[in-house]
């Protein structure tokens, strides 16, 4: 790694940089060195925060989100960035009437990040005898009984119909398209305007984290486990080709940018090492081989610490993941996968938030000397950056990675 | 479990990316006097968007 300040570079077109940062980008994550260390940033609400906009305004609409997306991109120089990562866009949760999910500005402080509510135990949305209706048709269950529950304004076939009803399913499902189909442009703009590599395509969840997330609960789920393990382990099972074909349906077709699974609960101590090993791991190992035999590499976010499950990921086939780091140690990350897998964040929030520049140059300067020594890092913090991230603290992650950072 | 890959592969009759399977709705249509591949591309194509619509709401939101 270089001690000297990189020279100025030549002026370079935006396509030519687009380029040069995809190549950086996709050379790190198959493991590789590229030319210097590549930054990717999961920016959520800091970049309300860096465009001037509150957090009402990048969850109420999803345009000024994308605009504060673009501002960051225009202005940082970042090799990827998320077309929006402020991803729930709080419209589709009004249309609905959901249940779980608070957004900025309504209920709210409205510079504060939206919220999922998780129920009680007895107020789960899939209830606890409801689990062989689940098994049996996942998306009839997902239709008549899951999305009536979450929703004020669905009802279930059978009850008596109501407009809103009517209106909610018609909005629900125009919103969703509305949504989805407007971000091709936005990936435009990011290459045509910034030069900036949309740096992630496709989303996962592990079966089992589905059924604790959005069906049981945790809490639901956990006594499950316990009191009807075998129903658990066949709704999970249940889960295993609808969480495949959403995380591959919406996937980069060039195969260069990863699909990313977002990892929360299915860790020690969430749940013990055993039944890690028996429920979580063997109905999400098939679907990041099935990913990976049809070319697509699969971003673990493993939000939290996930150090003991480190030996099952091992194997997974070689290149087939990149290890995001978030809150376990990332020099251990690195001696422990590094040799199969590459390896992207670390950087601690809170220090990004809350310490100083040169304290984040430090602590730039160790990950960039030892996990990025070989290739096969990306610059990032350990979790996605809200607004209480300094903008002071990433120009100093930014400037300091560009200058240090080349091989 | 024996077969890690069988519960992708398990058939069902309403599999993944499919919210009423082309066989079922071919069913409500009648006489088909023209194209059908072309009616059972499009209608697969909208079906796949109710799909998602469904299941994003799970996963996503």
């Amino acid at each position: 790694m270089t001690t000297t300040t990189a020279p100025s570079p030549a002026p370079v077109s935006t396509s030519t940089r687009y380029e040069q940062r995809l190549a950086r980008y996709v050379a790190a994550m198959r493991n590789e060195k590229p030319d210097m260390v590549p930054i990717r940033p999961f920016v959520a609400e800091f970049t309300a925060k860096y465009a001037g906009m509150d957090c009402q305004q990048v969850t109420q609409d999803f345009r000024l989100a994308f605009d504060a997306a673009i501002r960051c991109a225009a202005d940082f120089d970042w090799d990827a960035v998320v077309a929006n990562m402020v991803y729930v866009w709080g419209m589709i949760p009004q249309v609905i009437g959901s249940r779980y999910l608070a957004v900025p500005g309504v209920g709210l402080e409205r510079d504060t990040g939206f919220q999922y509510l998780e129920p009680a135990e007895d107020g789960a949305w899939m209830r606890a005898d409801e689990y062989d209706a689940l098994i049996d048709d996942p998306t009839g269950y997902v239709m008549n009984v899951w999305m009536p529950r979450v929703s004020r304004y669905m009802v279930s076939p059978g009850e008596t119909n109501t407009v809103q009803n009517n209106l909610a399913w018609l909005k629900g499902g125009m919103s969703v398209m509305q949504y989805f189909t407007a971000f091709g442009g936005q990936i435009e703009r990011l290459r045509e305007e910034c030069g900036t590599v949309s740096a992630i395509a496709g989303i996962l969840k592990a079966p089992f984290d589905i059924i604790a997330d959005k069906f049981r609960g945790y809490l639901g789920l956990t006594m499950d486990l316990f009191e009807r393990p075998e129903k658990v382990m066949a709704a999970v099972k249940a889960m295993m080709p609808h969480m495949l074909h959403i995380a591959l349906s919406t996937a980069d077709p060039a195969k260069q940018v990863p699909i990313t699974i977002w990892m929360h609960r299915g860790c020690v101590p969430f749940i013990s090492p055993k039944q890690f090993d028996e429920y979580f791991w063997p109905t999400l190992k098939p679907i990041i081989e099935e990913i990976w035999g049809h070319g697509h590499q699969t971003l673990f976010y493993a939000e939290g610490k996930w150090k003991h499950h480190w030996g099952r990921f091992r194997e997974l086939p070689e290149g087939s993941i990149i290890y995001h780091c978030d809150r376990d140690d990332v020099f251990e990350a690195h001696a422990a996968l590094g040799d199969r897998f590459a390896i992207s964040g670390g950087i601690p929030n809170f220090l990004l938030s809350f310490g100083t520049p040169d304290q984040v140059r430090e602590y730039c300067r160790k990950v960039i000397d030892v996990v990025a020594a070989d290739g096969g890092y990306i610059m990032d913090a350990g979790a996605i950056m809200q607004n209480d991230t300094s903008i002071e603290n990433i120009k100093a992650m930014t400037e300091f990675t560009r200058e240090y950072g080349v091989y | 479990m024996s077969d890690p890959y069988e519960p992708l592969r398990r058939p069902h009759p309403r599999p993944a990316g499919t919210v009423v399977p082309w066989p079922e709705q071919r069913k409500d249509m009648g006489e088909m006097t023209g194209d059908e591949a072309l009616v059972r591309k499009t209608w697969e194509e909208i079906d796949a968007w109710s799909y998602a619509f469904l299941w994003h709401c799970v996963v996503s939101f």
